[in-house]
């Protein structure tokens, strides 16, 4: 672990070796160095100890700790690799590259799975997803009848749910997501590919519009 | 190759919901050699294109969404948030949802378009994409609106820019399009803060 000084006082995050972080992901030694600089900012918004809180992480999120919600937590939750209730460095860079374009699709698969398996027994079950699609349709402030919601439902587990027991276990996911793979859309940040230079570390801190091409 | 300028019948499919990073239907228009379209003659042509096929109501399939591809609609799951330093309004995908049908949604697009100068066409999988007719700052401005079926009476139109600079699809987006997309959307998603979100409280 780096040590913690500065001139001015303030703590900086403590942090794994960079050139290490790097081979354990896709990301390059610089890639790293400039997730720090986010890391650095999102971590002290609220307090200043090198961590990023729940509070942090909606905060950066969405620029609004208050807003309550469903997959925050459950994205936080899993960033929270060591269920210490905070972000780390390590975590994050971990994280992060799951939605790395180079990385597995086993594991952006895996994710996916934990992130719609809400409580975490292992399956995701109608009544968790029910939970999500309401949430969705609140969010949007459209109102659809229940019978509209239940057939939204049946269709996608007729699909998805192979040995209709009325849950989607990890093998049934796998093969849901292989068959529809727009469902993984959002496991992919495709920048984190160029990140130094999509995301110069002067930009974390300017107004500067960057035109990203994917 | 087909053209799908001057396609007059268009095909019915049924796919499942494909976000556009994984098409390669843009190859398709940018291999058009069309540079400086007369406008027109083509705009002719796309009336009578269109006209044809919104007689014909299921001319034009959206893709079909299942539960998965509507949670994942949500703002919440956009964790691009953590880099883009937003300030609302500066992403370029948007979303709407709406009520009308189909058909109802293609016809007001139409009406955008005449209004605004682009030309409409519409790809196999049944995008419609607006092509402005003069160039701008870096070419010619062209939107995809891509719809997509929830229920009959329940539709998603994922808008999007294809080519062009990027403020002046903004511009375009927030002055040309909502404004007569009005009376049809339900709610738009993807470039503002919905209204239950805290009020300008903080800042950045």
């Amino acid at each position: 672990m780096g040590c913690c000084y500065s001139a001015v006082g303030t703590r900086v995050p403590a942090r794994e070796d960079p050139t290490k972080l790097a081979s354990q992901t896709s990301f390059s030694v610089s890639e790293v160095e400039a997730l720090f600089e986010l890391f650095k900012s999102i971590s002290s918004s609220v307090d200043d100890d090198g961590l990023i809180s729940k509070e942090e992480f909606l905060l950066a999120l969405f620029q609004n700790k208050r807003k309550k919600n469903l997959f925050a937590n459950r994205i936080f939750y899993l960033f929270d690799v060591k269920h210490k209730g905070v972000i780390d460095f390590s975590d994050f860079v971990k994280s992060l590259d799951v939605f790395h374009p180079k990385a597995p699709l086993e594991d952006k698969i895996n994710f996916s799975f934990k992130l719609y398996d809400l409580d975490g027994t292992g399956f995701i079950e109608r009544r968790e997803v029910k939970l999500m699609l309401i949430a969705l349709l609140r969010e949007s402030e459209l109102k659809l009848a229940d019978e509209t919601i239940e057939m939204i439902l049946d269709n996608t587990f007729s699909e998805a749910d192979a040995n209709r027991d009325g849950k989607i276990d990890k093998s049934e996911w796998h093969a849901y997501v292989i068959k529809n793979p727009s469902l993984l859309k959002i496991m992919t940040l495709p920048y984190l590919r160029d990140i130094t230079t999509s995301f110069p570390s002067f930009v974390f801190n300017s107004q500067v519009e960057e035109e990203i091409t994917s | 190759m087909e053209n799908p300028w001057f396609q007059k019948g268009f095909k019915k499919i049924e796919t499942h919901y494909i976000p556009r990073s994984f098409h390669d239907s843009e190859d398709v228009f940018k291999s058009i050699d069309s540079p400086k379209c007369s406008c027109n003659d083509l705009n002719a042509l796309e009336e009578r294109a269109i006209a044809k096929s919104s007689s014909n109501s299921s001319s034009l399939k959206p893709t079909s969404m299942n539960a998965f591809d509507i949670i994942l609609l949500s703002q919440e799951f956009n964790l691009s948030g953590l880099f883009e330093n937003n300030v609302p309004g500066t992403k370029s995908e948007a979303r709407f949802i709406t009520k009308q049908s189909t058909s109802e949604i293609v016809s007001k697009l139409q009406e955008v378009a005449s209004t605004e100068q682009f030309q409409i066409t519409t790809l196999p999988d049944g995008t419609v994409r607006m092509q402005a007719c003069k160039e701008g700052r870096k070419g010619q401005l062209a939107i995809d609106a891509e719809i997509f079926e929830v229920t009959p009476s329940f539709h998603v139109v994922e808008v999007k820019k294809f080519a062009g600079d990027t403020m002046e699809y903004e511009r375009f987006r927030d002055q040309g399009l909502k404004p007569t997309l009005k009376d049809i959307v339900w709610s738009w998603q993807g470039d503002q803060q919905t209204t239950e979100t805290s009020t300008s409280n903080h800042s950045r």
